[in-house]
């Protein structure tokens, strides 16, 4: 199982604006392992989505590398990436803006399959289009239909068979169960974890959901304003999270269990600021409770259990 | 296996139904009644210019006979009535057609196609190309249309095929503003960075994603602007820079009768209709257009 | 327990070119006086459709009232005269909704929009003591006054639906009604937001039904409980009811069993089957029907009546009918 598909190493993705240059993705590293999922984590604007779209060159990274199979896909030619991209795919947060209103389902589905050109035969193309709508839970009457007759959770299934019908190895999904009511949302996270099961896809699952990344997850990664603030494999994470962004997050949350209601909550206090120009040193201490002096320094990723890193000179005592 | 073999042959009769979806255009925009009469309207128009030459001498247009000069509409055979050489107003207004309307159609589409082009590269690229093209949009815009036509006229020199150029140039920008606008609004849509995923190129992002999404307001304006373009076609033949006497053609019609219209008012106003219902019918037929263009309309 | 709101067997629909939505079907509802009521309900089940019936603001050409009635304090909403209206919006019911970036006005600062309430509301307060009013309010919402002169861009989003809670609150009203109030905003904001918002409820005393797709923050929220599906009731009690687990709607039921949550361990969900009701068939019968696993051809043919399971929890579903309770 161990077998690392897709890499990132230092990578970093920063946007020149007027008021600054803003840091949305700073130095940021890790690996994902085919059939496994990476979640990660964050509120907006902690550059969890700049961070997906890099990993498969949607957003040309400004510093670092991305490795797919050992071969960096960022700084390659156009033409070389445009031969290995169909094997990484992207699924979206809106299932109404991410689907072209004026495209039946089955051109949607289709068309990634006349553009890579994979298969030339075209009733083959129809085979395979007729394939991944039934993968994806679509029945074949909504081939000729508009996606403006179907519903949020038909929607991102189409939005999923326009991924999965180039069989990728990778997928970025940013956010796609968020926009959907909770009794379609199971249903797309299970269709995400048996398709993984079957195909051995490697997901990278962006949300700002901790329960839903629990559920779908091997590893998962905080972010917080552009840097990886903690990283561990789910169970680690959830049982013997320590940084106190990570802590807070946690106790934000609303839970349905009765025992917890009155739980003493440690709210975090303050708001996310921009990363434009950040100083070195933990971009979280303005909100941390236990900040100090040394707070001020850089923070590495320390690793202080099997696998779980964690950015805070505090807790890698 | 067995399961997936059953769907391929399902699938193997999969269509796209392209016809199909012409057919629900048409059938929307059928349901609009105003934008029907419309084209019926302009259809007729366009039949009975085009095969003019079938049923009507265009001698009858161009050749004085002073002699039946101010013949009232419906006597002596005139229909329309003649004009002060005593030629045939009805004749005028019909070969008149094919300048008026002909040249109005050429230049929109002209200017159609080059204001998806600039404002699509503009609005899609942005940064330093989007700048080049728009300020030379904005400097050109600057300058009153028909000031600006008369102008270029001036410089290029008299004749139909510089006319359409002028008219073109004058309204390229507008054109191009609209589709940049549109395009901006929509370049970053999820849908196209889906596109882009699966390695769409540029070129087909922008002429398959992106403007069957805003050619239904695009053809508005367009339409319009063919009323503008015919009502400045004959505005500069009504000045006399545009098309050369004794051709005929609805502005200078009206320009050559200007002086009798007091006591003949026929003169102006026969011509003066026909601009009129071709201007409302291709406003009726843009918003039907539109709103057929749109797959969110019911069927 | 005195009422302040009543919904009787409220009946709205939409009536479009393309069909008729039914929203609302005998959709029934009480609030007490100082009660926090969670209404909870996934996308269509007409939520935010009731909360505009109890403002009178639904959308005048489209919607359309075929039944029922809401009383307000002994008075008739749908009755009440123009003027009447007015002094209800705002000085009695006050409202909050989802987006905070779309509720404030861009151009006018942050003081001005409080002050605009106050002065409609209470014209005849002297500026100073509106003055006075704004900075209270503001600080109470954890504003410092004197960013009261500036405008909603300089503020986040957090910050900006503070500004929308004072706005709501600075006339003092005795209802509240609070649609997806922190849905647009990230969790750990969401969770300052929820606790201010509890702690101005105390202090004021107001009435309050926040409306909500997240049961967890029903349960850490609200003290009673109404579970909305296909524009009806299905199911009302305290929290402490409906979340024991014990006696539920099964649409509750199922609810429960789908949500990803911090507290379960099992590794895959529970899905509802089927897909989000349509409301453009009118409604016969239970709404939950086609979805339910433990539907009958009855179910489908008639429409159950309210069972208490428990004193002041009842459940609307034909499982339920041999309970005594009150």
């Amino acid at each position: 199982m161990s077998e690392t598909l897709i890499q990132a190493v230092n990578l970093k993705k920063y946007f020149p604006t007027n008021a600054g240059v803003v840091h949305a993705v700073d130095d940021v590293s890790f690996s994902i392992n085919a059939g496994e999922t990476l979640g990660v984590v964050g509120e907006s604007g902690c550059g969890k989505s700049t961070l997906g779209r890099a990993m498969i060159r949607l957003y040309e990274p400004t510093e670092g590398k991305v490795l797919y199979r050992g071969q960096d896909i960022a700084t390659m030619k156009k033409e070389d990436f445009y031969k290995i991209q169909k094997k990484m795919q992207m699924i979206f947060q809106d299932p109404y803006s991410s689907i072209n209103p004026h495209f039946s389902v089955g051109e949607t589905i289709l068309d990634p399959l006349r553009i890579s050109k994979e298969i030339t035969d075209k009733k083959e193309r129809m085979q395979k289009v007729a394939q991944t709508m039934e993968l994806c839970g679509l029945p074949e009457r909504y081939f000729n239909t508009y996606p403006h007759e179907l519903d949020g959770g038909r929607r991102q299934r189409v939005g999923l068979a326009r991924a999965l019908v180039l069989d990728p190895e990778f997928i970025v999904c940013d956010e796609p169960v968020s926009a959907l009511d909770v009794s379609i949302q199971a249903q797309i996270l299970n269709l995400l974890m048996d398709l993984q099961e079957s195909r051995r896809i490697a997901y990278m699952f962006i949300t700002h959901d901790l329960c839903v990344v629990r559920h779908i997850s091997h590893y998962i990664m905080v972010m917080y304003m552009g840097q990886v603030v903690e990283y561990a494999p789910r169970d680690e994470l959830f049982q013997h999270h320590v940084h106190p962004y990570t802590v807070g997050l946690l106790n934000a949350i609303p839970t349905v269990d009765l025992s917890k209601r009155n739980r003493e909550r440690h709210l975090l206090a303050g708001e996310v600021s921009n990363p434009i120009d950040p100083p070195p040193g933990c971009r979280f201490a303005n909100r941390c409770p236990y900040a100090s002096e040394k707070c001020k320094e850089p923070q590495p990723l320390t690793e202080i259990a099997p696998n779980h890193f964690v950015a805070c000179h505090e807790c890698a005592k | 296996m067995k399961a997936k073999s059953a769907v391929g042959k399902e699938g193997a009769n999969f269509k796209i139904s392209r016809k199909g979806r012409y057919k629900l255009i048409w059938m929307r925009y059928k349901r609009n009644k105003l934008a029907m009469l419309g084209l019926i309207v302009l259809a007729a128009m366009l039949l009975a210019i085009l095969t003019a030459p079938l049923y009507l001498d265009y001698n009858r247009a161009i050749t004085q006979n002073i002699s039946a000069a101010f013949t009232g509409p419906g006597q002596d055979g005139y229909l329309f009535g003649t004009d002060q050489f005593g030629r045939d107003l009805l004749a005028r207004v019909i070969y008149g057609g094919r300048i008026s309307l002909g040249a109005g159609l050429a230049t929109v589409a002209i200017s159609f196609v080059g204001g998806v082009i600039l404002g699509g590269v503009s609005g899609y690229f942005g940064g330093k190309i989007d700048n080049i093209i728009m300020r030379i949009c904005d400097m050109l815009m600057a300058i009153p249309g028909t000031m600006l036509a008369m102008a270029i006229v001036a410089a290029l020199g008299a004749g139909l095929d510089k006319l359409l150029i002028s008219l073109a140039i004058v309204t390229i920008p507008g054109n191009a503003r609209t589709v940049r606008a549109a395009i901006m609004n929509l370049r970053n849509a999820e849908f196209i960075e889906a596109a882009r995923c699966y390695g769409t190129r540029n070129a087909r992002i922008i002429f398959v994603h992106l403007l069957p999404n805003i050619l239904g307001p695009l053809i508005v304006t367009t339409f319009m602007s063919l009323g503008t373009i015919i009502l400045c076609i004959a505005s500069m033949g009504y000045l006399g820079i545009g098309v050369q006497a004794p051709t005929p053609e609805w502005g200078s019609i009206i320009s050559e009768n200007q002086s009798n219209i007091r006591y003949f008012p026929y003169l102006g106003t026969i011509p003066g209709l026909f601009i009129m219902i071709s201007v409302l019918s291709l406003s009726f037929i843009g918003d039907g257009l539109r709103d057929a263009l749109d797959p969110k309309m019911k069927n | 327990m005195e009422k302040l709101l009543e919904i009787k067997n409220l009946k709205v629909q939409y009536n479009t070119d393309e069909a008729v939505v039914y929203a609302l079907n005998d959709f029934s509802l009480d609030l007490n006086k100082g009660e926090i009521l969670g209404v909870v309900g996934e996308t269509g089940a007409g939520k935010t459709t009731m909360a505009l019936s109890i403002m009178k603001l639904l959308p005048e050409h489209v919607a359309e009232v075929t039944g029922g009635n809401i009383t307000y304090n002994g008075q008739d909403v749908f009755k009440m005269s123009k003027k009447e209206l007015r002094a209800l919006r705002g000085a009695e019911i006050s409202m909050i909704f989802q987006d905070p970036m779309t509720s404030l006005n861009p151009v006018m600062t942050v003081g001005d929009q409080i002050n605009e309430v106050l002065k409609i509301h209470h014209p005849d307060m002297s500026k100073q003591t509106r003055a006075e009013k704004v900075a209270e309010i503001l600080t109470l919402v954890g504003i410092p006054p004197e960013r009261g002169a500036q405008f909603p861009h300089q503020f986040s989003g957090g910050m900006k639906q503070r500004v929308v809670i004072a706005m709501a609150l600075v006339a003092e009203p005795n209802l509240l009604l609070a649609d997806e109030p922190t849905t647009a905003l990230d969790v750990t904001i969401q969770a300052q937001i929820l606790m201010l918002m509890k702690e101005l409820q105390k202090k004021f005393g107001t009435s309050m039904i926040l409306i909500t797709h997240d049961l967890g923050i029903v349960a850490e929220f609200c003290e009673n409980v109404a579970v909305v599906y296909g524009g009806e009731v299905i199911e009302r009690g305290s929290v402490e009811q409906v979340f024991a687990r014990t006696k539920n709607h099964p649409y509750t039921d199922s609810l429960f069993k789908c949500i990803p949550d911090l507290t379960t361990d099992a590794t895959r969900l529970t899905p509802i089957p089927g897909f989000v009701l349509d409301s453009r068939t009118a409604p016969v019968g239970c709404p939950f029907a086609e979805r339910c696993q433990k539907a009958t051809e009855r179910c489908v043919q008639v429409k159950p009546s309210i069972h208490y399971v428990e004193d002041g929890h009842y459940i609307k579903c034909h499982l339920y009918e041999n309970e005594v309770g009150k």
